[in-house]
């Protein structure tokens, strides 16, 4: 979403949780399509991709009344969208409707399948921010976790100890301002 | 897919609006917590009942409706019902710690309590709407009706003629409310 949509729909966000009638269309237009995408990245399936931004589209009108404009619009209608995704995948889990790869990747029992689908959502969610982080930020935590194919840059390791907290420094404040919560 | 094939907009949309209506809705329940507040307060005084309830039950009415609808109306409940404390404090503190209970000389002192308390709270009000930069009189008349009905709640104790003294003493006070306000309009 561009800046200026954004600053949009903070000020429409507000009129809206004033009671403002006439701020409800802006909002639903610019939100709608957004929620939609955002869905469509978290759920491999379009049809539960659009059952789940629908109904965040609910949730957020739900509780518009209750948006403090101190908050960052667009964040906390991203945060009530990814509840609302990790909320469908765990219906779907427990319907056994989502394929998660080969049987014996399978762990035992609903809660081993919980965990296993809501650290691969989290994990979808995080490596979309990565790829939004500059690319030193990006090294720097690929090799900090180990991850297959990444390199520590050839720098000190005082420096290197530095650049990786601020690579995670930066990483935190993305998913803050984009889910609301760390 | 298009989401259009999936839901129609024109049907997520007022499935949404819906949403929207009936979360204002139970936000504005939700803030009406101190209503239940000034009943229990107005409740200890010796007032007939029917008429302090009846006020209350307008006042609660009034709060969730004024918090629903939103906008300048929404943001008088507050301010009314902190105005509507005075009406609502001084003829049952005159009543309690006076020991004058009306129906006798005492009647002459709680009318004036309530008078008083509604001119107090009609320049409180006021005051508050000259800070306001749009939607003055929609403030005092919003924040007015909540104030009149939390003390009408308290100036029960007098019975209908403290309701109205009460009355009396908020229009008085609104009077240099919005004299002042055209002016500052001016």
């Amino acid at each position: 979403m561009e800046r200026g949509e954004r600053d949009r729909l903070q000020a429409m966000m507000i009129r809206l949780a004033d009671g403002d009638r006439s701020a409800f269309h802006p909002v639903f237009e610019l939100l709608w399509p957004l929620l939609r995408r955002f869905a469509a990245r978290l759920l491999p399936r379009a049809e539960d991709a659009d059952d789940a931004a629908q109904q965040a589209l609910i949730n957020i009108f739900s509780r518009a009344a209750a948006f403090d404009p101190r908050r960052d619009a667009l964040s906390w209608a991203l945060g009530i969208a990814f509840h609302e995704c990790r909320t469908q995948r765990r219906r779907l889990s427990r319907r056994r409707e989502i394929p998660l790869g080969a049987p014996d990747e399978l762990p035992s029992g609903l809660d081993g399948m919980e965990s296993l689908l809501a650290a691969r959502l989290q994990s979808q969610a995080v490596l979309e921010l990565l790829g939004e982080l500059r690319p030193a930020d990006r090294e720097a935590v690929l090799a900090a976790v180990g991850a297959e194919g990444s390199t520590r840059p050839a720098i000190g390791a005082a420096a290197y100890r530095k650049r990786v907290q601020r690579a995670f420094a930066r990483l935190r404040r993305a998913w803050r301002q984009r889910h609301g919560v760390v | 897919m298009e989401w259009s094939e999936t839901v129609p907009a024109a049907l997520l949309a007022r499935r949404a609006r819906r949403a929207y209506e009936i979360g204002r809705l139970r936000f504005a329940v939700g803030r009406a917590w101190p209503v239940p507040v000034v009943g229990a307060a107005a409740c200890t005084g010796c007032g007939p009942a029917g008429e302090t309830l009846a006020a209350l039950a307008a006042l609660a009415l009034l709060a969730v409706g004024l918090r629903w609808r939103g906008g300048v109306a929404g943001s008088g409940v507050n301010p009314g019902l902190l105005a509507g404390l005075l009406p609502l404090a001084l003829p049952m503190g005159v009543v309690r710690l006076g020991g004058f209970c009306p129906g006798g000389s005492g009647l002459a002192v709680c009318l004036a309590a309530c008078a008083a308390g509604g001119l107090l709270a009609s320049l409180l009000l006021g005051w508050r709407a000259l800070s306001l930069d749009a939607g003055r009189p929609l403030f005092l008349i919003c924040s007015g009706a909540v104030a009149a009905c939390a003390g009408a709640a308290g100036c029960a104790v007098a019975g209908m003629p403290g309701i109205a003294a009460m009355a009396a003493g908020l229009a008085a006070g609104a009077a240099p409310a919005v004299a002042l306000g055209r002016l500052a309009a001016r």
